[in-house]
C-alpha cells in the first residue's frame, strides 16, 4: 500500500477503538439491537437522546445495531485471520525447511489456491454444507485465504535459511526443527503479522459483501453488510442507515491496511538481517 | 525461433492450468460427496414417496455410487459437455452456464480493459511529477478504493448515476421492454453495462496504478533510460515510449494475478446489479441448494480464471525477452 507512513498511528488507534467497541459493546451501550420500538411510531426516526444515531424502519436503535455488527465483523475477521496465519505460516515454514519434494508439494497446493478465486471455494463449501454458521464461515474463509501468506513466509524463510545465523546454528548441530522454531520464526513474525492484518481486512470486506447479498453466515443479529442491505430501501429518506455501516466497514478496512503496510515496512529485524 | 519458444513456453503453463482446474473439480466433488444430504433430500425424502421409488431415483442419478465412481462419471460426462441436470433451473447445467457465462465474460473483459487503461493512464500522469501533491492524492485515492468493498462502490454509483442523475440503468443487462433493433438495442445494452463494469474497473485501476507507478520508477533507473536521456530524447517520449514500454511487461503479469480477485468481485457485483451472469447463477444455485448447478458454475469459472492467468503469463514472457529463457 502506498500509504503515507506518518498516518499509521491514527490508523492503529482506529483499529484498536473498533475492536474495543466490539469487545465492550453491550457494556458501553445497553440497548438491545433487536428490540423493535414503539409500534405506533414504527418508522425510521432521526437522532435523539434515546437513539443518538436514530432508528431503522423497525424503530430499532441504529447505534446498538452498529455495535452488534462490529462484534460480528471483528470476531469474524480475527478468527479468519488467525486460521489464515496458522495454516499459512505453518505451511510456509514447513516448505522452507523441508526436503525439496515436501516443498514442491506444499507449493503446488499454494499455486492451485492462488489461481482460483476464493469465492468459488466458498461457493463449493456452501453448496456442500448449506449456509454456514458465522464461526464455520470464518474458518472456511481462513482455510481458503492462506495461500498467499504461505508463499510469502516461505520466500522470507528461505532467504533466512541460507543466512549466516541459520548456517551457524546448523553448524553447531542444531536440528532442523530447532533452527525453524528458534531462528526462523522470530525473524518472520513481522511478515506474518503484516499478512495477518491484511487477511483480517480481506475477511471483514468479504463477510460484509456476502451478508450484503444475503449469502453471509446465518446470524440472527445485525451485521454491517446486512445493515446496508436493509437500509437500502430507505436510502432517499434516511441515508445514514446505509452511510454509517458503510463508513464503519471502510474505516476499519482502511485502518487495517495502513497498519499492515507499516508493520511490513517498519520491520527492523528483517532489515537488519538483510532478508529480502 | 521465437515462435517455437513461445509455443513451448505456453505448453507447460497450459498443462499446469488444466491440472489446477481438474484439482478444483475433484476437490469440489469430494466435498459434495462428504456433505450430508443430497439433491433429493427435499423432494424424494418425502415420507409419502415409497422407499423403492426413492432408491430407484437415487440409482438413476448415480447418488448411491461410491466416490470414485461419482468422480469418474462426472468427468466422463463433462468431457462430452454434459455437466448434469439442474433441478432448480429445470434445464441442463451446461445450458444454464452457456446462457450466463457470456455475460460474465463481457462484464469481466470490459472491466479488465477499462481498469488497465485507467490505471496505466493515472500512473503515467503520476510519474510525470513524482512526490507532488497530485501524486500523493492519487495514491491516497487508490488506497481508499482498495478499502472500499465492491458492493459499496456499486451502491455509490447507482445512487449517483441512476437515482440522482437518472443517466444510467441500475439493474439487468438489457431492457426487457425494449423493442428497438440494431443500434438502439446495442446502445441500450451498453448503457446497462456501464455501471457494473465501472465498479470493477475502478478496483482494477486502483491496483494497476499502484503497480504501474512502482514499475515505472524501477524502469526509470534502468541504464537504457539513462542512455536515451543522454542521447537527448525528450522527457515526454522517455516516459511514454521507453519507460512505459519497459513497465508494460510487469503490468501484464499483474493481469494474471488480478484475475482471481476480479472474478470474485464480478460474482458479487453481478448480484448488486442483477446482471444475469455466473455470479447470479451460482448464488441462485446456493439459495436453491442445487449442488449440481453450483458445481457447474464453479468449474467453468475456475477454468476461465486459470486460462486467463496462463495467457497473461505467456504474454508477459513474450513481451519481456529476459523472462522468456527463465524456467516456468
Amino acid at each position: 500500500m502506498g500509504a503515507p507512513s506518518h498516518s499509521w498511528r491514527p490508523a492503529l488507534a482506529v483499529l484498536a477503538a473498533v475492536i474495543g467497541v466490539a469487545v465492550l459493546g453491550p457494556v458501553l451501550w445497553r440497548v438491545d439491537p433487536n428490540r423493535v420500538g414503539d409500534l405506533a411510531t414504527l418508522r425510521s426516526a432521526a437522532s435523539s437522546w434515546a437513539h443518538p444515531l436514530g432508528t431503522d424502519e423497525n424503530a430499532r436503535d441504529l447505534l446498538a445495531r452498529l455495535i452488534a455488527g462490529a462484534r460480528v465483523s471483528m470476531a469474524f475477521g480475527v478468527l479468519a485471520a488467525a486460521v489464515t496465519a496458522v495454516i499459512g505460516a505453518g505451511v510456509g515454514l514447513l516448505a522452507a525447511v523441508s526436503r525439496p519434494w515436501v516443498d514442491r508439494a506444499c507449493m503446488s497446493v499454494v499455486d492451485v489456491g492462488i489461481a482460483v478465486p476464493r469465492l468459488l471455494l466458498l461457493i463449493v463449501l456452501t453448496a456442500a454444507f448449506g449456509r454456514l454458521s458465522w464461526g464455520w464461515l470464518a474458518v472456511a474463509m481462513g482455510t481458503t485465504g492462506w495461500f498467499a501468506l504461505a508463499r510469502l513466509v516461505r520466500a522470507r524463510a528461505r532467504a533466512l535459511v541460507g543466512g549466516d545465523f541459520a548456517v551457524a546454528a546448523r553448524a553447531l548441530g542444531a536440528p532442523t526443527m530447532r533452527v525453524a522454531v528458534r531462528h526462523l520464526i522470530p525473524n518472520v513474525t513481522g511478515t506474518i503479522a503484516a499478512a495477518t492484518v491484511l487477511a483480517f481486512a480481506h475477511a471483514v470486506t468479504l463477510e460484509a459483501a456476502l451478508s450484503f447479498i444475503g449469502q453471509g453466515a446465518e446470524i440472527p443479529i445485525a451485521t454491517w453488510g446486512g445493515l446496508i442491505s436493509e437500509g437500502r430501501a430507505q436510502i432517499a429518506t434516511a441515508p445514514r442507515l446505509v452511510l454509517l455501516p458503510a463508513i464503519a466497514i471502510v474505516v476499519t478496512v482502511l485502518a487495517a491496511g495502513v497498519v499492515a503496510d507499516r508493520v511490513e515496512r517498519g520491520e527492523p529485524w528483517t532489515r537488519a538481517n538483510g532478508a529480502r | 525461433m521465437r515462435g517455437m519458444g513461445a509455443a513451448r513456453a505456453l505448453a507447460l503453463p497450459l498443462l499446469r492450468g488444466v491440472l489446477v482446474v481438474l484439482v478444483v473439480a475433484v476437490v469440489s466433488l469430494v466435498l459434495l460427496h462428504l456433505a450430508p444430504g443430497d439433491p433429493l433430500a427435499s423432494s424424494a425424502d418425502d415420507p409419502l414417496v415409497p422407499t423403492e421409488a426413492r432408491a430407484r431415483v437415487r440409482a438413476q442419478m448415480g447418488l448411491d455410487r461410491p466416490l470414485p465412481a461419482k468422480v469418474g462419471a462426472w468427468f466422463a460426462y463433462a468431457a462430452r459437455g454434459d455437466l448434469g441436470f439442474s433441478l432448480s433451473a429445470g434445464m441442463p447445467v451446461a445450458e444454464a452456464v452457456a446462457g450466463a457465462l457470456p455475460y460474465t465474460l463481457r462484464l469481466g473483459g470490459v472491466a479488465l480493459v477499462l481498469g488497465f487503461a485507467l490505471g496505466i493512464a493515472v500512473a503515467l500522469v503520476q510519474a510525470r511529477a513524482p512526490e507532488s501533491r497530485w501524486d500523493r492524492w492519487v495514491g491516497g485515492g487508490a488506497l481508499a478504493l482498495w478499502a472500499l468493498p465492491e458492493f459499496i462502490i456499486a451502491l455509490g454509483l447507482i445512487q449517483l448515476f441512476s437515482l440522482r442523475l437518472g443517466w444510467l440503468p441500475s439493474s439487468g443487462a438489457s431492457d426487457p421492454w425494449s423493442t428497438g433493433g440494431g443500434a438502439i438495442r446495442w446502445t441500450e445494452q451498453l448503457r446497462h453495462l456501464v455501471l457494473p463494469a465501472l465498479t470493477l474497473a475502478l478496483i482494477v485501476a486502483a491496483q494497476v496504478s499502484r503497480h504501474q507507478r512502482v514499475a515505472l520508477r524501477e524502469a526509470g533507473r534502468e541504464p537504457f533510460l539513462r542512455a536515451a536521456r543522454a542521447r537527448g530524447v525528450r522527457e515526454g517520449a522517455l516516459l511514454y515510449r521507453h519507460a512505459g514500454g519497459a513497465a508494460l511487461a510487469p503490468t501484464i503479469a499483474l493481469a494474471g494475478l488480478a484475475l482471481p480477485a476480479l472474478a470474485g468481485g464480478a460474482l458479487i457485483v453481478e448480484q448488486v446489479f442483477a446482471w444475469p451472469g455466473m455470479g447470479t447463477l451460482a448464488f441462485k444455485a446456493l439459495a436453491e441448494r442445487d449442488a449440481q448447478l453450483a458445481l457447474g458454475c464453479v468449474v467453468p469459472m475456475a477454468a476461465v480464471v486459470v486460462g486467463g492467468g496462463v495467457l497473461a503469463d505467456a504474454a508477459h514472457r513474450w513481451l519481456d525477452p529476459r523472462r522468456a529463457t527463465e524456467p516456468s
